[in-house]
């Protein structure tokens, strides 16, 4: 289960994230990084937070996992 | 071995260099055990060729690849010749994009190859080789037709996107490279990766990848080993390149491959390039390293000077500060930094295109060179399906050939003598940018004393810089203007234009 998402320097913000799970993740135009949206249930999009971590093009989302 | 043609349709589209990477790549591929020809059709007088070769052969396949703006020719093409005994295959950005509109527009088409060539054409000839069935070649449509008439399509799965390292090299040599090249002041442009991460609304880029299996996949950088190895043997082609293109949709993306990259071809090859970038990819580390092995130029998209259109409308969500910071950055390291615009955009207003004029003009003096182009739209891109939603695209685009011919969008948002004038008066800044640098004058005089003279009498000055393509006489001396400027300094940045150069 992914207990907690970040995103390191460097994103680039290409909007690959957004695009795949927009309820998790949202490019802020003035900060110039993707950020990961506040108070959401991340058990809900496991699979397509996974995806978005995996598909990012600069290996910048990073995910801290535990076992149940 | 089977037997085929691969027409690669290229008329009139005006800004780019005549060298297909794709298609490069795809011949070296298919090419190594079938005998395939490849015919670049870049004036229309080869329509003639194309039709009798076509005509006069028995092939097992005939491929045409074309965009969108090249459909008109292929119309030609098939009115004019007897190619219905032939197995005629679309391929390339449009029939990747637009599949069902593709067999409509283009009955005569028996089947489309979906997305990137290689391994589906291969496979292809190895069926046909074999008396394989063909209708089951993974990538492609194929139309069939019941003995009462009844069309069906039989829609293969679409290979998963390869790494790159495991295609062949690209053939250059199946297009007339030599005359290309030198028409291009001998900078060669080439293509190392693909894909690109960014989901801009008028790009096909993005709704390309999802047509794969594997869409996770779609940007994709070689290794270094073969990105040299790959420079190398195109220059052993053409030992007089002086300067090298890399036609990466966005080559400063992974910072620890441009790392790697830039000091290995420091050591191995040594000549200047310039290459695309996104800003937001853009500090003074990447441009160190791109100074010191030979960047001389980097190519920016900046689309459009408005904010707010900009970030939500073409999706591309930087703020204006990261684009002028992105130009300061590369201009302090001593590379030049080129602006790609567009007017006439869907929702655009004149207020909206001055702004990207704004721009240009005084916050991105460092951008060197540029261009406004009109917008063109692309079937399946979202930008597209937002015209089409709103009916704002006017009747009769699709005997647009390029981006600089005419606007594509209806006069809702903004009449279209709005739209040319902002076309030109960008496209005039970055002509006399241009000039002033290749004649020597200093940026200040330039910036505060010609460039204003020049905006002054921007009508008939853009008539010489931008001439509309009806205008024979302005379209000569614009020619004649472009082939001087190329001379001044060399190496240039690709000022190019098809028709006054490709003089094959």
């Amino acid at each position: 289960m992914i207990k907690k998402i970040w995103i390191n320097e460097n994103c680039i913000t290409c909007g690959n994230s957004e695009d795949l799970c927009p309820e998790v993740f949202e490019i802020d135009v003035e900060a110039g990084t993707t950020i990961v949206k506040e108070n959401i249930d991340l058990s809900m999009y496991q699979e397509k937070i996974e995806l978005a971590a995996a598909s990012c093009p600069v290996n910048n989302i990073k995910l801290e996992k535990v076992t149940k | 071995m089977a037997k085929g043609i691969i027409a690669y349709f290229d008329i009139d589209t005006g800004f780019y260099p005549g060298l297909h990477h794709g298609l490069a790549y795809l011949m070296g591929t298919a090419n190594t055990k079938n005998d395939i020809k490849f015919f670049h059709v870049f004036e229309e007088n080869h329509l003639l060729e194309l039709g009798d070769l076509i005509e006069n052969n028995i092939w097992d396949f005939v491929g045409i690849s074309f965009t969108t703006n090249q459909r008109k020719f292929i119309w030609d093409l098939f009115e004019n010749n007897k190619v219905n005994n032939q197995l005629l295959i679309g391929g390339g950005v449009h029939p990747t994009l637009d599949k069902e509109n593709t067999f409509k527009e283009l009955p005569e088409f028996d089947g489309i190859c979906v997305g990137e060539g290689e391994i589906p054409l291969l496979n292809l000839c190895n069926r046909i080789d074999n008396n394989q069935n063909i209708l089951e070649t993974p990538s492609f449509i194929f139309k069939k037709i019941d003995d009462s008439g009844k069309t069906s399509f039989k829609t293969n799965p679409v290979s998963k996107l390869m790494h790159i390292d495991d295609l062949n090299d690209p053939d250059y040599t199946v297009f007339d490279y030599k005359q290309i090249i030198s028409d291009n002041g001998n900078v060669f442009p080439m293509m190392l990766g693909r894909g690109c991460p960014y989901k801009c609304t008028y790009c096909a880029s993005s709704h390309l990848s999802k047509n794969y299996p594997n869409p996770q996949n779609w940007v994709r950088f070689p290794s270094i080993d073969r990105s040299i190895r790959i420079i190398k043997n195109n220059l052993e082609l053409y030992p007089d390149t002086r300067s090298i293109i890399f036609a990466d949709d966005t080559f400063t993306i992974k910072k620890n491959w441009v790392k790697e990259f830039c000091s290995i071809y420091k050591e191995e090859i040594n000549l200047p390039f310039e290459c695309n970038a996104r800003v937001e990819t853009i500090n003074d580390v990447i441009c160190e390293e791109l100074t010191n092995a030979g960047c001389t130029s980097l190519d920016f998209g900046v689309e459009s000077g408005d904010q707010w259109y900009r970030n939500n409308i073409i999706n591309r969500k930087h703020k204006n500060a990261v684009i002028t910071k992105a130009f300061k950055t590369v201009d302090a390291h001593g590379i030049k930094g080129f602006s790609y615009n567009i007017v006439g955009m869907p929702f655009e207003t004149p207020q909206m295109m001055k702004e990207t004029y704004k721009l240009n003009r005084y916050e991105l003096k460092s951008a060197r060179y540029g261009r406004a182009f009109y917008y063109y739209p692309y079937p399946g891109t979202g930008m597209h399906d937002l015209s089409i939603k709103y009916k704002l695209l006017r009747p009769g685009i699709e005997q647009l050939t390029g981006y600089l011919e005419s606007p594509t969008v209806i006069e809702k948002h903004s009449k279209h003598k709005e739209i040319r004038k902002w076309f030109k008066k960008i496209n005039l800044i970055f002509a006399v940018r241009l000039m002033c640098d290749r004649l020597y004058i200093p940026r200040i005089i330039c910036e505060y004393f010609i460039i204003p003279i020049t905006q002054l009498f921007w009508i008939p000055l853009a008539g010489i810089v931008e001439p509309d393509k009806s205008n024979k006489i302005m379209k000569k001396i614009n020619s004649k203007i472009k082939l001087m400027i190329k001379k001044l300094r060399d190496p240039g940045h690709a000022l190019y234009d098809s028709n006054d150069v490709r003089k094959i």
